[in-house]
């Protein structure tokens, strides 16, 4: 790594540790770590779709998986430190079952299957109201704690989730400079040319797509654990369209543009309050304005600025 | 060097702390600012803005209302509305938002599932929190902030089922409701009270919020022989349910919430869909015969261009019943929440409004009967033991 990409990185993590000394307004920072939250789960969904290629819209329902077993778990007495990993368990195998008959084929039909799995999730969650609390959710979930240390307050919290997100964000690039981040990128290109070159793409198209339930599913533990409460509205199909549109805007196959759409599409309507009911025209100008322009993300931007720079 | 520092930072420390220290003496509990901060989260935009507007309606009149004539003991009253969209997510960001400006008080939506997601923050926030949200248990969280303006489905479980079976004489009915917080919850409670009365539902069925052709549950009802339908949901679903019936000549005594006798409603259907409907709920003011009640709900309808409803009602009573009680105790939040809490008789545009021990201050509700495509007011029906 240069210069070049340290200095971006090294000013990221410093602005990213200082708003909390900045500002202490609790709004700002849990809005922050909303924003941060869903950066995880756009990490996700960037495996299968950013880089594998596969349109996935059943990344809310991951994240809403891993919200309700961490909360029923939680309610139900277990500790905390077991619902991180009976999160991932569950999202594990959900992945697994939808993605081995549907990763086979090839074109829309994970985008079908997924829009489906969304939509029974979603059903089951309203209709098992002794298990999940229906429509009405479930309250007083407890918070992130280990032996009794957990973080208190939004930003004790805003901490925590930055250091996940750095975490995760890690683990993304480790894996993209692997061999099964090449065959990723691999299947991506021509599923026929990767085959022959040796690549199993059905093995890894379905290792991007648990990947990233795995990420949803952390995320929604944090989520669950954080926010205390949930509701089935929160991890609905609008959701699954928004996290597609803040990989779209943040750039797909970046893991800065996953950040930086998710914490742009997640800040901006809060940002753009002072319009009242015309702030939505305004968001959806910016996120046309930003596909037709930069149709590489927000995160191609970056990358242009020296050319349009030496163009002067 | 260092040690220069930390003694500036600890005289500018203790200077800020002495600074704080003056203002809170100077400060009385009970004084108002100059003008005495409201704040109100509702939907105003997604598919329950129809719903959220009305709860805006009602509080921005009453408060325009009370600025006009003066404001509060010559105080005007600001009121900061945030837009909670659909998701509970977006409704705490914006409670979140609202108690950073640090209201003397705050109301939130009819939406329920919105008020569970941001009760803990209010709680936190310790400002009196006035709802409409209908779904029983919002009141049943063991907060001592929270109080609810508007009937809830607890009552309307109990309510119509009793009505229909003992006024109306039906014992075979069908039930039918919005897949929704309020739908489902309002269908459990409408079932134990029917068990209560010896009677069972023929058949049970619900919608999703978004479905459009509800004529398959509508059959069913039908084919399994109800002499009645309990109909819940919300003004846009039940007016296709209502049309759909009408469709397929499915003539049921229909007895549900007020949604099926909402301006909105009626104003979709034709006089025969909407002919000899009931519906139990909280209170309308198109029933009235009061001039006065009539002439708000006209220029309600005039201002906003949208019928007031029984939200309307609620929203608005509610900033005159805190005007009422700062009048009393002053800005001073526990002691408002106490005067919320010991609420007696309070009267209301169309109701007395009265605190249980849960934070529940309606207590009466209407009947109503559609006469062609005009709600007409039956009577009064009151929550058992009030």
């Amino acid at each position: 790594m240069t210069v070049k990409h340290w200095f971006p990185l090294a000013l990221g993590v410093v602005v990213a540790l200082l708003i909390p000394a900045v500002t202490h307004d609790n709004y700002v920072i849990q809005l922050l770590n909303i924003a941060i939250l869903n950066a995880i789960v756009v990490l996700g969904l960037n495996f299968a779709t950013g880089w594998v290629g596969q349109i996935n819209f059943g990344q809310a329902a991951f994240y809403g998986l891993g919200a309700y077993t961490t909360g029923i778990a939680a309610k139900a007495g277990l500790p905390w430190i077991t619902t991180p990993f009976l999160s991932v368990v569950i999202v594990m195998a959900a992945s697994l079952v939808l993605g081995l008959p549907t990763l086979r084929l090839r074109t829309y039909y994970l985008a079908m299957t997924t829009i489906g799995f969304g939509e029974i999730v979603r059903l089951i969650i309203v209709h098992w109201e002794p298990v999940t609390g229906g429509t009405s959710g479930l309250r007083a979930i407890p918070g992130i704690g280990v032996f009794g240390i957990g973080p208190q307050g939004q930003v004790q919290h805003y901490y925590l989730l930055i250091a996940v997100l750095a975490i995760a964000a890690l683990v993304a690039a480790r894996i993209r400079q692997s061999s099964l981040g090449r065959a990723m990128i691999a299947t991506k290109d021509s599923e026929i040319a990767a085959e022959q070159s040796g690549v199993d793409t059905t093995r890894t198209k379905l290792i991007a797509f648990m990947i990233g339930a795995v990420y949803a599913g952390l995320a929604g533990c944090l989520y669950a654990s954080s926010i205390r409460f949930i509701s089935p509205d929160s991890f609905s199909g609008t959701q699954a369209i928004l996290l597609m549109t803040m990989l779209i805007v943040g750039g797909m196959g970046s893991i800065p543009g996953c950040i930086i759409g998710a914490v742009g599409l997640t800040i901006l309507p809060e940002a753009l309050r002072f319009l009242g009911q015309w702030y939505l025209v305004l968001y959806g100008l910016g996120v046309i304005a930003v596909i037709v322009l930069a149709p590489g993300g927000l995160a191609s931007l970056a990358s242009r600025l020296p050319r349009w720079a030496g163009a002067r | 060097m260092l040690q220069g520092f930390s003694k500036t930072m600890m005289t500018g420390a203790a200077l800020l702390c002495l600074i704080g220290v003056t203002n809170n003496a100077r400060a009385d509990a009970a004084a108002c600012p100059a003008t005495i901060p409201f704040g109100l989260t509702t939907p105003l935009t997604g598919n329950l803005a129809l719903l959220g507007t009305q709860a805006r309606n009602g509080a921005e009149f009453a408060v325009d209302e009370i600025n006009a004539a003066g404001g509060i003991s010559g105080k005007k009253i600001a009121l900061t509305t945030e837009d909670t969209g659909a998701s509970s997510t977006d409704a705490l960001n914006a409670m979140n938002r609202i108690i950073e400006s640090k209201p003397l008080v705050i109301m939130s939506s009819m939406i329920s599932p919105h008020v569970f997601a941001q009760t803990e923050s209010v709680n936190k926030s310790e400002t009196p929190f006035i709802v409409g949200a209908t779904n029983a248990k919002v009141t049943a969280q063991g907060s001592k902030w929270l109080f609810r303006t508007h009937a809830h489905d607890g009552q309307l479980a109990e309510l119509i089922p009793e009505y229909l079976v003992k006024s109306l004489k039906k014992t075979k009915p069908g039930i039918l409701v919005v897949a929704d917080d309020y739908g489902l919850g309002a269908s459990k409670g409408i079932q134990a009270a029917l068990t209560k009365l010896n009677v069972t539902p023929v058949a049970t069925a619900s919608y999703a919020p978004s479905d459009k052709d509800m004529s398959a549950q509508l059959l069913e009802i039908k084919d399994k022989g109800a002499d009645s339908l309990i109909l819940f949901g919300r003004p846009s679903d039940i007016t296709l349910v209502l049309k759909q019936m009408g469709d397929l000549g499915i003539k049921l005594t229909t007895i549900g919430n007020t949604s099926i006798v909402a301006q909105t409603t009626l104003n979709n259907l034709s006089a025969a869909e909407a002919d000899g409907n009931y519906a139990i709920g909280g209170m309308i003011p198109q029933t009235s015969t009061d001039p006065k009640i009539l002439d708000w709900a006209k220029r309600v309808q005039d201002k906003y261009k949208v019928p007031a409803d029984n939200f309307t009602v609620s929203y608005y009573d509610s900033v005159f019943m805190l005007k009422s009680i700062i009048e009393k105790v002053g800005c001073d939040k526990p002691a408002i929440r106490d005067a919320l809490a010991a609420t007696k008789d309070f009267k209301g545009m169309l109701i007395s409004y009265q605190a249980d021990a849960n934070g529940d201050l309606t207590h009466t509700l209407g009947i109503y009967r559609n006469k062609g495509k005009t709600p007409e007011f039956t009577g009064p029906i009151k929550e058992s033991g009030f």
